[in-house]
């Protein structure tokens, strides 16, 4: 009652509430960020072994045509120093049989890329930042090929939802800096207990609207392993679809790192003893 | 009451995270959500591994994440690689069938192309390979003062390899085209040049295979390329009839010479080829990684492309390729969005013509800056050359002494990939010199590709442009492999 009828306390009073207030805010956000980025982080340490290599077919679908199929070998390798390898070889259709590309992500989320044309038998250096260019022609950018540190984003937990008859985490990630990356923004849906994102909204435009979308149709563990072997993205203004079936992964083969480098590139011969 | 409030909204800032949650997914978002699992099994070429039946996957390892999921397609249950398996594949690697018209030009209205190339390929074990190919090609042309049609047979990359660790031996008729650059690499100093349809094609289409003991070395970064050529072959030329020959004997011109000297050239004129001896040969060193690549080329080899020595009084050109000496260097870099390519090259004994028409010969200075990139970082790739030429010569002769030009590509696509758009261009800077060859394709039926091109050509008398400038042409065509 004092501290309402004395004009100074009672203006502390509500400094005093409106600290509380801001601390509350603050820890809040704090929290779910914290909370956001280390949900992050678990997925990105995931355990998905030394090595990979998978054979897959990338199903190119538009409503009304014919599918395109894509049929590739990929080959990953964690070099060390926060730094994967990953060499992908195209070998159906015949157009693009045979075309090589090779990555060397970096740790501070830089990367070199070759790649390789068998008409001119020739290994050209090409700019990674080319992140919103389509990947053979699909609905994945070059840059939904990377693997994207946590750290390039600001994370925040939306709260829970189920998606794929899962209890997901709902997580939104925000670039740091807007220039590495074509997205404003992406919100995943994270399955909790296996760390496997169900779903992830891309958003391109708008902060509002998502323009693309990725869906895990089915996983599968594979040597202790989860994986996604079955996947599809989606252009939500055209309908279009990626589809991504994988349909051998094997882990921990003891990939050598020569298998990186721009001569196994060149040649494809050189990965024959370790195709799937 | 006011604290109240003040707070409440601040309070309640916390939960909008929870308000932000997107709405439920609903399957009317995804457009194919409830489409049957009509995915068929991988395709069974030889160039793959096949699923075998027995390998489809236990049904307790796949989990169905949802209700409205089909079913997983088929994956195996293997454990390791499946190691070398034998080899034997083959195809056709290249089916053109193009048909053009020529609106400008006196020799012919239509110029029709058809070309062919198979093969067969054999990997017996994990050192060999072997490999045969062939090619057919036809042209006609008709509807003008020169009428004419050939069929060409020859052989493609026809070779046997062994390979053991980081060594790479090639016997054979190979393609080897060396350098950076798109379209002219100053290092392309062991390929033979196609020129039958002069430059209507990219780059690896202007080559041919020829016989050449290839040595490929790798010691880390550094790879080391030794090439020889025991048999030399002169570029492939068309007919002299045709209308993409370097001499036309229709106009009364030479490629590259001043058409008020090659009068006297005409239906009579005899044209040779001196072919006889071997090619020579080249080393090349090139280092891939960080902070960027590059390559160095030394050559004493002889080029493909002919030298037409002039015989007045007998009425005859001969097309000789002598000897020369190269020395190149070029390099790759990648800075941001841009990759720069760069080769400069020296070579001596470069044939030239004096004003009496006799052959001389002098040195060439040559440089070649590229930058390509993708603007705003999406599917449009742009690749600009400049190109510089500078002959070392003293006295007055009937070719350019100095070429300054630019040249390059812009290409996209539209329409989910399946329709590319692209522009290859060229241009003299300090001579009237343009090339512009807009392309339109239609690859969504895979892997055939259709498409309506266009090729303008216009310059100065002893430039490429305006030797061929009657030929501009629109052509449709049906491209494809299998």
């Amino acid at each position: 009652m004092l501290i309402t009828q004395n004009p100074d306390l009672m203006f502390l009073s509500i400094v005093q509430r409106m600290f509380l207030a801001i601390c509350g805010l603050l820890l809040g956000f704090s929290a779910l960020a914290d909370d956001g980025l280390a949900l992050a982080q678990k997925v990105y340490d995931r355990p998905d072994g030394r090595d990979l290599t998978t054979l897959s077919r990338m199903v190119l679908t538009e409503k009304g045509r014919s599918p395109r199929i894509r049929e590739l070998v990929t080959y990953r390798m964690d070099m060390g120093r926060g730094e994967t390898a990953n060499l992908i070889r195209f070998l159906d259709p015949e157009d693009i049989a045979g075309t090589g590309l090779l990555s060397v992500d970096k740790a501070d989320g830089e990367a070199d890329q070759w790649l390789y044309l068998p008409a001119l038998d020739r290994v050209r250096r090409i700019s990674s930042n080319r992140k919103g260019g389509r990947f053979v022609g699909s609905d994945l950018y070059f840059e939904d090929l990377q693997t994207r540190s946590p750290s390039r984003d600001r994370h925040r937990l939306l709260g829970k939802q189920t998606e794929n008859g899962i209890l997901c985490e709902v997580l939104e990630s925000i670039p740091v800096d807007s220039g590495n990356s074509v997205y404003r923004k992406r919100i995943s849906w994270i399955d909790p207990q296996t760390l496997l994102v169900q779903r992830v909204d891309y958003f391109e435009k708008d902060d509002g609207t998502p323009s693309k979308r990725w869906l895990l149709r089915n996983r599968k563990k594979v040597q202790g392993y989860w994986t996604d072997t079955d996947s599809r993205m989606i252009d939500l203004q055209s309908g279009h679809e990626t589809r991504m079936v994988i349909d051998v992964a094997l882990y921990d083969q003891k990939l050598p790192a020569r298998l990186f480098t721009t001569q196994t590139l060149a040649d494809e011969n050189l990965e024959s003893d370790y195709r799937p | 009451m006011k604290i109240l409030l003040l707070t409440l909204p601040l309070l309640a800032l916390p939960l909008h995270a929870a308000d932000d949650l997107p709405p439920p997914r609903t399957t009317t978002q995804d457009i194919a959500i409830d489409a049957p699992d009509d995915l068929p099994l991988p395709r069974t070429t030889t160039r793959k591994p096949r699923v075998e039946p027995g390998e489809i996957a236990p049904a307790e390892s796949a989990t169905s994440t949802a209700d409205d999921l089909p079913p997983p397609t088929a994956t195996t249950a293997r454990k390791a690689a499946r190691g070398f398996q034998p080899v034997l594949k083959y195809g056709v690697d290249d089916l053109l069938l193009e048909t053009g018209w020529l609106p400008d030009a006196p020799e012919a209205d239509n110029y029709s192309t058809l070309r062919a190339s198979a093969y067969v390929l054999w990997q017996p074990t994990r050192e060999w390979e072997f490999r045969a190919g062939a090619r057919l090609d036809g042209m006609w042309q008709n509807g003008g003062l020169a009428d004419h049609d050939e069929l060409l047979a020859d052989y493609t990359e026809t070779y046997a390899r062994y390979r053991s660790g980081d060594t790479r031996l090639t016997f054979g008729a190979q393609t080897i085209i060396w350098g950076r650059a798109d379209e002219i690499p100053l290092a392309d100093r062991v390929s033979r040049v196609d020129l039958t349809r002069f430059i209507l094609d990219d780059l690896a289409d202007r080559r041919r295979a020829q016989l050449a003991a290839r040595w490929e070395q790798t010691f880390g970064d550094y790879k080391l390329d030794a090439v020889w050529l025991p048999v030399f072959r002169g570029a492939q030329l068309p007919d002299y009839a045709s209308i993409w020959s370097p001499v036309n004997r229709t106009t009364g011109r030479v490629v590259g010479i001043d058409p008020a000297l090659t009068g006297w050239v005409d239906a009579s004129t005899r044209i040779d080829e001196d072919e006889h001896g071997s090619g020579g040969g080249a080393l090349r060193l090139t280092r891939t990684g960080e902070p960027f690549d590059f390559g160095l080329t030394l050559s004493r080899s002889r080029q493909s492309l002919p030298y037409y020595q002039v015989d007045v009084l007998g009425n005859t050109l001969t097309g000789v390729h002598p000897y020369n000496t190269f020395a190149g260097a070029d390099m790759e870099i990648v800075t941001g969005d841009l990759t720069w390519r760069m080769e400069l090259g020296y070579t001596d004994d470069v044939p030239v013509t004096l004003p009496n028409g006799t052959r001389d010969k002098t040195q060439s200075l040559d440089w070649i800056g590229a930058l390509e990139f993708f603007p705003g970082g999406r599917d449009t790739r742009v690749n600009l050359q400049l190109v510089a030429r500078a002959l070392q010569n003293d006295s007055t002769i009937l070719e350019l002494d100095e070429y300054y030009g630019a040249n390059g590509e812009i290409e996209t696509q539209f329409g989910q990939g399946r329709w590319k758009a692209a522009l290859r261009f060229a241009a003299g800077l300090n001579v009237n010199d343009v090339y512009l060859g807009p392309k339109v394709s239609y690859v969504g039926w895979e892997p055939h590709e259709i498409y309506l091109a266009g090729h303008y050509f216009n310059g100065d008398d002893r430039t490429l442009g305006g030797f061929h400038e009657d030929h501009s042409m629109i052509a449709l065509g049906l491209r494809t492999r299998f």
